[in-house]
């Protein structure tokens, strides 16, 4: 699956994928939205996450007052999208998921 | 020190960098840049400045405008803020403004050039020209047929009434030999570098030849009472004549008149109070255009009828406002509305608050006897009114006992029916003044309340733990099916509530989903994109689903194919709860 199967969604701010170090693999954002912030923000909390549950693979989403942020624990990487609060959070979430 | 250094330095290096971005266009990188510096240093007013500028360059003049005109009163002496105020002001074509900022600039640095030239721009501004009498008359040769400009650029800038902004005319170009031109005194130099509108003419048609006529007028400095000179157009459009002819009509009956008149300042030496300046153009007028001065032309006789209507009215019109405002304020009614709350037996019946049921009747019986003003009527009518308010009080005391009783033994005891119970209750409209003797109600007799066994005892004995109110949401959500548990902790990690009891790892749970709950947090809070609010982990055997209730978080475990959606309705009415309860 491309960025921009994600990114063409409206409302969409920006994707990307990022190792669980926090290096950008591959992002796609819209201006005003640093894709390295989020990537690394998305690897620790991925991290932590897989860290404190000891699961392998899982999704977490956090809604926030201003945005809602998507990250899928992917073996090698995280898989990362932020998109509006008022977006629709279904199509992404499917995305999100069909996405390897 | 040294951190102070270290600080500095970082402030400085940021605001450096993201002014080196801006000279080489990065905006994007520059605004990023200031904006993480400004996280660190929020007080860095010098970085504001820049982000302001970058805000600016960036076309973002509103949010530009915001951020200098907040740090305008610490950086007022700087000749930045001042410049790009100046800037930002002019884009938005508040020439004063622009002004002010840009003479600002001169006052902090008089070699400042970029503040000269603005200043000279905004000088020769349509708002300065009046000084100048400028007379044009156009008008077509006599016999010849008129081809109308494909195109007529317009280049200076007249702020026309009406209008959202100002409308540039300075230079008509039309054919050679086609029109005659007159100016009697030399064209100012505009100082604007683009034209702002241009007036699309579209080419004439055969047999249509169309004519305009032009006049333009701009009323006196004096008469509109701003420094922008132009302040309406008038219109006169026969375009309708033209398009009805099925036959190729005359060229004196297919004229399409346009005119603007434009009245300016008397030159100084000037024989003529007003000179009038018309412009004869054979033309076909674009619809916009014709919209445009029609529109105006509307608004200039509002205008002219508000000012004609307004001053020979005036002794009417007061006359009438005196009238409106005698209503309500007549003698009568003031006092008959004063009196009422001012008496000494409403202040009593007030002032009475702690005074048990019992003595309220005889209380306020005292001091009506010698109410002052309205005596004996007014003593009987609030006799009555206390007599009549006792049953209303007991009525609504009764379900306080037995039924309003919070379960939760919070700090809002129930007290037992008294008389400050009974004067707090009682529907009677209180006055400002009448209410803070109520407020201020005397401690002891509170005291003396809340000591009284019977309702305390049944409080603690019928509520039990505070956490009862959450039962029935939280059953309704544990009843959905792929719901598996939930729990309340506290944003620490320390269990409140168990409501999975079943589960034996409940407690080691709380604490991690705080640690990845708190964890978030500061990630977010880097970020800039304000507090979370709710959290799901999907799990490849379950879901948990975390929700902020004040300083407690709600988890829910589900089953992966739960509905989140359908989880959070659920949710919802337990968290207003949970924040009832726990804050």
């Amino acid at each position: 699956m491309k960025l921009t199967d994600i990114t063409k969604i409206p409302k969409v701010l920006g994707a990307g994928t990022v190792t669980y170090d926090g290096f950008i693999i591959d992002s796609q954002f819209t201006a005003g939205y640093d894709a390295a912030k989020f990537g690394a923000m998305a690897a620790r909390i991925v991290g932590q996450v897989k860290k404190t549950l000891r699961i392998e693979e899982g999704a977490v989403i956090l809604y926030t007052s201003n945005v809602v942020f998507f990250a899928r624990a992917k073996p090698e990487h995280v898989f990362f999208t932020i998109c509006a609060k008022d977006a629709n959070l279904g199509l992404i979430k499917i995305k999100m998921d069909k996405a390897k | 020190m040294a951190d102070e250094l270290s600080i500095d330095s970082k402030a400085l290096i940021f605001a450096t960098l993201a002014d080196v971005y801006l000279s080489s266009g990065m905006l994007d990188e520059a605004v990023s840049i200031l904006k993480d510096g400004l996280a660190r240093n929020p007080n860095y007013t010098l970085a504001k400045i820049i982000l302001g500028r970058a805000y600016y360059m960036k076309g973002e003049t509103d949010e530009a405008l915001k951020l200098l005109e907040a740090i305008y009163p610490e950086a007022k002496d700087s000749e930045n803020e001042n410049l790009f105020l100046g800037h930002c002001y002019k884009r938005l074509a508040d020439i004063d403004k622009a002004r002010k900022h840009y003479e600002a600039v001169l006052r902090i640095n008089p070699d400042n050039k970029d503040a000269k030239k603005e200043i000279t721009t905004l000088g020769v501004m349509p708002a300065q020209v009046p000084e100048t009498a400028v007379e044009v008359k156009l008008e077509p040769k006599a016999e010849s047929v008129y081809e109308a400009p494909s195109e007529i650029e317009v280049k200076s800038i007249v702020d026309i009434k009406g209008m959202d902004q100002a409308v540039p005319i300075k230079e008509v170009v039309l054919p050679e030999g086609d029109i005659t031109a007159e100016k009697e005194t030399p064209e100012p130099d505009m100082g604007i570098q683009e034209p702002i509108l241009k007036i699309i003419i579209p080419p004439p048609v055969p047999e249509t030849i169309l004519k305009g006529e032009v006049e333009i007028v701009l009323p006196t400095k004096e008469e509109t009472g701003s420094e922008v000179p132009v302040s309406w157009v008038e219109t006169k459009n026969e375009a309708e004549a033209i398009q009805k002819a099925d036959v190729p009509v005359s060229g004196a009956e297919a004229i399409q008149k346009a005119e603007i008149k434009q009245e300016i300042d008397v030159p100084p030496g000037g024989d003529e109070e007003k000179t009038m300046e018309t412009l004869i153009v054979e033309s076909s007028v674009t619809d916009e255009v014709k919209r445009r001065i029609e529109a105006l032309a509307a608004a200039n006789a509002q205008d002219a009828a508000i000012e004609q209507g307004i001053e020979p009215e005036l002794p009417v019109s007061g006359a009438e406002v005196k009238q409106e405002t005698d209503v309500p304020v007549s003698g009568a009614e003031v006092k008959q509305e004063t009196d009422v709350p001012v008496s000494g037996a409403e202040v009593k019946q007030e002032t009475d608050v702690p005074v048990s049921g019992a003595e309220v009747k005889q209380k306020t019986d005292v001091p009506v006897s010698g109410a002052p003003t309205n005596g004996i009527d007014l003593a009987a009518e609030i006799k009555a009114e206390v007599e009549k308010e006792k049953p209303r009080t007991k009525k609504k005391v009764e379900p306080k006992q037995k039924d309003e009783i919070p379960p939760s033994g919070k700090p809002e005891p129930v007290l037992p029916v008294s008389g400050a119970e009974v004067m707090q209750k009682t529907d009677v409209p209180v006055s400002g003044a009448e209410a803070k003797p109520e407020e201020a109600a005397p401690p002891p007799i509170f005291e003396e309340e809340m000591k009284t066994p019977v309702p305390a005892g049944t409080q603690t004995a019928a509520t039990g733990s505070p956490f009862d109110r959450l039962n029935v949401p939280m059953e309704k959500l544990l009843s959905l099916k792929t719901v598996n548990a939930a729990f309340i902790s506290a944003r620490d990690g320390l269990l409140i509530k168990n409501y999975a009891e079943k589960r034996e790892d409940v407690e080691e749970i709380s604490a991690l989903i705080a640690s990845i709950f708190n964890e978030a947090m500061e990630s977010f809070k880097f970020l800039n994109e304000g507090p979370i609010e709710k959290i799901i982990i999907e799990k490849s055997r379950e879901t948990i689903c975390v929700i902020t209730a004040g300083e407690s978080l709600l988890c829910v475990f589900t089953q992966p194919e739960a509905k989140p959606g359908l989880i959070f309705v659920y949710a919802r009415k337990i968290i207003d709860e949970i924040r009832e309860v726990l804050g």
